[in-house]
């Protein structure tokens, strides 16, 4: 047994030698000018172009070898390499993609709360003004609601306005057009006649545009049947008597 | 056009022309590559090896000397050093002894690179013991030494025919007696 190892070992180290004396007997002939020419053998067409791809890569600290020619039925290391970085380079693309996609998805959530924070704000002023709009209405079509119309005189023929108040809640409206602005010290002031008497039902400023919508609060007490109603120019804050010109004139429908 | 001559060709790769080192490839590539499968016998390794010494080739041709050898020598000294380099790792002495293990390596501490170094050293210089004086003059200066034909021609003052002849009959001595079993065992 231990005349085998001896043997094996032996025919070890005479392979060694024997592929030495192998190399250099082939270098001989290769480098003798008197040998007969050595045999060539075409090495891969692809070698040459990966040597001088390494060469450049070393000259500019940049080593990406193009791909090896993958030999049939031989594992490629260099296309395993090559796999190997390229999997890891999509695994760093991948994360880089879904961080950018974490980034614009959180940056995009913030600007939509902001929109829908805004949205809401909307829709809580939408549905506000709905709600007046139907209280609006529902005052409308109370029964107990009246409707005066009110034309202008001649010095301002073209000013109209209607008036529209409910007896039972003391509460109107009154809208306005074609009275110009009055000087600051000056005001509008409504009048509902009860019998002859006038009584004041509140006072106004026109707006530059024409169009006036003044809310009759249940302050101005209208009375219960006022039959005719008329505006004058008053001084500011109103008086208790008319004592300026009649602009406008109207009767209840 | 013919293609310019190896001096001139290597200093103009000596230069950083790739140019030149392309037409160098070509010129021996070949050559080079049959001599590497000859002595590694595997067509991959073969490939690997003709790849490092081009590259070697350029990085190095700055320190080529052509006094002392010629760019072709230069190239096949490369590439047989490579080549042996290659074969060694592949069938790496301490991977073949594992598997034949004997008791004076096992004692030594067998699986060091220094003592199967010296277990390779201790069994060429018992198998050139061999040989003829001046054959064991040449063989020692290449394999211990490293020396290309020209250099060990240059060391001993003798014609270059000479030592290549001496190499030539000294080498095939040693590989009949690598094959009848090597120097024995002391």
């Amino acid at each position: 047994m231990a005349d085998d190892r001896v043997d094996s070992r032996a025919s070890l180290l005479a392979a060694e030698l024997a592929t030495w004396c192998d190399a250099v007997e082939a270098e001989l002939d290769a480098t003798d000018e008197g040998a007969p020419a050595p045999p060539e053998t075409a090495p891969p067409p692809d070698l040459k172009e990966r040597i001088l791809w390494q060469i450049r890569g070393e000259d500019s600290a940049a080593v990406i070898p193009p791909p090896r020619r993958v030999s049939s039925g031989m594992p490629d290391r260099g296309l395993a390499t090559m796999a190997w970085a390229l999997g890891v380079a999509a695994s760093f693309m991948l994360a880089a993609a879904f961080a950018a996609l974490w980034y614009a998805t959180r940056t995009d959530l913030g600007a939509t709360r902001e929109t829908v924070a805004q949205l809401e704000g909307m829709l809580h002023d939408r549905d506000r003004d709905l709600k007046a709009r139907e209280s609006e209405l529902a005052w409308l079509k109370d029964p107990r609601v009246q409707v005066a119309l009110l034309k202008g005189l001649e010095s301002n023929p073209a000013a109209r306005a209607k008036l529209l108040w409910n007896p039972g809640t003391k509460q109107g409206i009154l809208w306005v057009s074609g009275l110009p602005p009055l000087p600051l010290e000056q005001s509008y002031e409504l009048w509902a006649f009860v019998g002859d008497q006038p009584v004041p039902a509140g006072t106004f400023d026109a707006r530059a545009d024409g169009a006036t919508v003044i809310p009759i609060s249940k302050e101005e007490n209208l009375g219960e049947a006022p039959v005719k109603f008329a505006v004058s120019v008053e001084p500011k804050g109103g008086v208790p008597k008319p004592t300026g010109a009649i602009v406008l004139v109207g009767e209840r429908l | 056009m013919s293609t310019p001559a190896d001096p001139e060709l290597f200093a103009r790769i000596a230069a950083g022309d790739r140019e030149a080192f392309g037409l160098f490839y070509d010129r021996y590539a070949p050559v080079l590559f049959g001599f590497c499968v000859r002595i590694l016998k595997d067509a991959r390794d073969a490939e690997d090896v003709l790849q490092e010494t081009f590259v070697q080739v350029w990085r190095d041709a700055l320190r080529f000397d052509p006094t002392r050898a010629s760019a072709k020598t230069w190239l096949f000294t490369i590439a047989r050093s490579r080549a042996l380099d290659r074969w060694r790792s592949r069938h790496s002495l301490e991977r073949r002894l594992s598997t034949v293990p004997d008791e004076s390596l096992d004692r030594a501490g067998a699986g060091d690179g220094e003592q199967e170094a010296a277990t390779l050293r201790d069994y060429v210089s018992r198998c050139l013991e061999k040989l003829s004086e001046n054959e064991q003059v040449v063989l020692r200066l290449a394999y211990f030494d490293g020396y290309t034909q020209e250099e060990i021609a240059a060391r001993l003052n003798e014609p270059l025919g000479t030592v290549k002849s001496r190499t030539r009959s000294g080498l095939t001595k040693l590989r009949a007696i690598a094959a009848k079993g090597g120097a024995g065992r002391g």
